[in-house]
């Protein structure tokens, strides 16, 4: 479902010149999968994850989602996608409802079809309580959720989740990922980029650890810490980083 | 995907948004409805006020100007000395005359004076012209009584403070003469420019008068004539 290939991504900053943000990143992700990106700030994730979403084009590589090249086809990705991050905002003068359905009609669903989602997709994220309640009166929880509503609304194949838990307490961000699970259940291609060990572990099927722009390793969880003899991810983690920020030419894999 | 249906949903998302917004509803639709007019009519009351507030000139020694040509008629200035050339209706001329209430030291014109505009204290104003002219009656004024002359006027509500010398009359005719005398056979007229009264553009420009005081010893063919530049 998500094919990256050798994905670089270089630019020219005043101050630094030139700067890799991407080098070379390759990995796969199929349907019915959370593959999560683990890395430190400014190690890339974010970067990988706007070019697959079209935002950014890529300087080097190659990257499709649903067979369409992010590159040549990004009307046909954008489609195919859905994208959410920690910090998307959502409008203070529209209703949860108002605002979903707004989204709805911007990815040109039929009428019909748009009404029987919302109902659907209202009872399952449990919005019926404050369906119109204005954005500006909603706690950061009801955010969240219409967030996530107008992500799916259009029931994509593949989801991108950038971050999504940063700046929320344990309570919403443990719904959070209870519901992201649960699309996981349904067949979704899921890409999740976080810094957050446990959430890793609680949720993704498959790792890679981005370092600097590079894949350090990937793999299951199980996998990867038995691979480097590590207790658990915080310490494989760790150990991973390290050693690339002492001898950067460790090959990445 | 932009097309004209996007267009159009995007446009309409933001009219609602804009129509929520109460700040924005008060500051394009309520604010201008109440702040516009009420500018509008408190510029015009202000210019009304200005244009049509009567200014008070007081003149001390009026027995001494001369009958003829006179230069008041009862309490306003004759309306002679204010028609131009190029403007033949006495209207106007009778408009700007009766714009300035003059406050003489003649017997009954303080009364008169209050009668042609019951707001006026015109015996309280011809009292502070009265204490000004006090002090400039001396031929050689002193920094110090300038000084205060000056403050005296500024907070007299006067307009003006015209003090006519005496003998003011018989030193005109005897000028006129001379001058008649002078152009006599030219073909030159004996008509020769005449002080103009002017009015201060606005009351804040009090703040700023000066004094002109062109004679220091007592005039030989005009009045002192006070008044804010």
């Amino acid at each position: 479902m998500i094919h990256v290939e050798q994905l670089s991504k270089s630019f020219c900053d005043l101050r630094r010149g030139a700067v890799t943000a991407l080098d070379q990143v390759s990995f796969d992700v199929q349907p019915g999968e959370i593959f999560g990106l683990l890395g430190p700030n400014g190690a890339g994730k974010t970067t990988c994850l706007r070019i697959l979403s079209t935002v950014l084009r890529p300087t080097g590589g190659f990257a499709s989602i649903a067979g369409y090249d992010v590159a040549t086809h990004p009307a046909e990705v954008r489609g195919c996608i859905g994208f959410m991050s920690g910090n998307t905002g959502i409008y203070d003068r529209m209703t949860a409802r108002e605002l979903v359905e707004y989204y709805g009609r911007l990815y040109g669903m039929p009428e019909d079809r748009l009404q029987a989602r919302l109902d659907e997709l209202f009872t399952t994220l449990q919005m019926n309580d404050f369906r119109d309640v204005l954005g500006s009166k909603m706690s950061t929880g009801m955010k969240q959720k219409v967030s996530i509503a107008r992500t799916i609304i259009h029931d994509p194949p593949v989801m991108i989740f950038d971050e999504p838990t940063s700046g929320l307490d344990v309570l919403v961000a443990r719904a959070l990922l209870k519901t992201i699970a649960s699309l996981k259940d349904l067949g979704k291609c899921i890409i999740f980029s976080t810094h957050i060990m446990r959430e890793v572990e609680k949720l993704c099927d498959r790792v890679a650890i981005i370092h600097k722009g590079r894949i350090l390793a990937e793999g299951s969880v199980a996998e990867l810490e038995r691979r480097y003899k590590q207790p658990d991810m915080e310490e494989l983690f760790f150990d991973l980083i390290s050693k690339h920020e002492h001898d950067p030419a460790v090959p990445a894999c | 995907m932009l097309n004209w249906r996007n267009v159009s949903l995007i446009f309409h998302r933001e009219v609602r948004d804009q129509l929520r917004d109460r700040r924005t509803l008060f500051m394009i639709a309520v604010l201008p409805l109440l702040l516009y007019p009420a500018l509008g009519l408190g510029m015009m009351r202000l210019s009304l006020g200005f244009r049509e507030q009567p200014q008070t000139v007081a003149i001390l020694g009026a027995e001494n100007l001369p009958d003829e040509p006179a230069l008041l008629e009862d309490n306003r200035f004759a309306e002679r000395w204010f028609r131009k050339s190029s403007d033949r209706s006495s209207q106007a001329a009778a408009s700007a005359a009766g714009k300035l209430i003059v406050i003489s030291d003649l017997p009954g014109s303080a009364d008169r004076a209050a009668a042609l505009d019951p707001a006026l204290n015109a015996r309280q104003l011809l009292e502070r012209a009265q204490a000004i002219g006090k002090i400039l009656e001396n031929g050689e004024i002193q920094k110090k009584d300038n000084q205060r002359a000056g403050e005296l006027f500024g907070s007299s509500g006067l307009k003006t403070v015209v003090i006519v010398p005496a003998g003011f009359a018989e030193e005109l005719s005897r000028v006129r003469d001379q001058l008649a005398k002078h152009h006599e056979g030219t073909g030159v007229s004996a008509e020769y420019p005449r002080p103009a009264i002017r009015k201060s553009p606005s009351p804040s420009i009090r703040r700023r008068m000066t004094w002109h005081c062109p004679n220091r010893s007592p005039p030989a063919s005009g009045a002192n004539c006070f008044r804010r530049s």
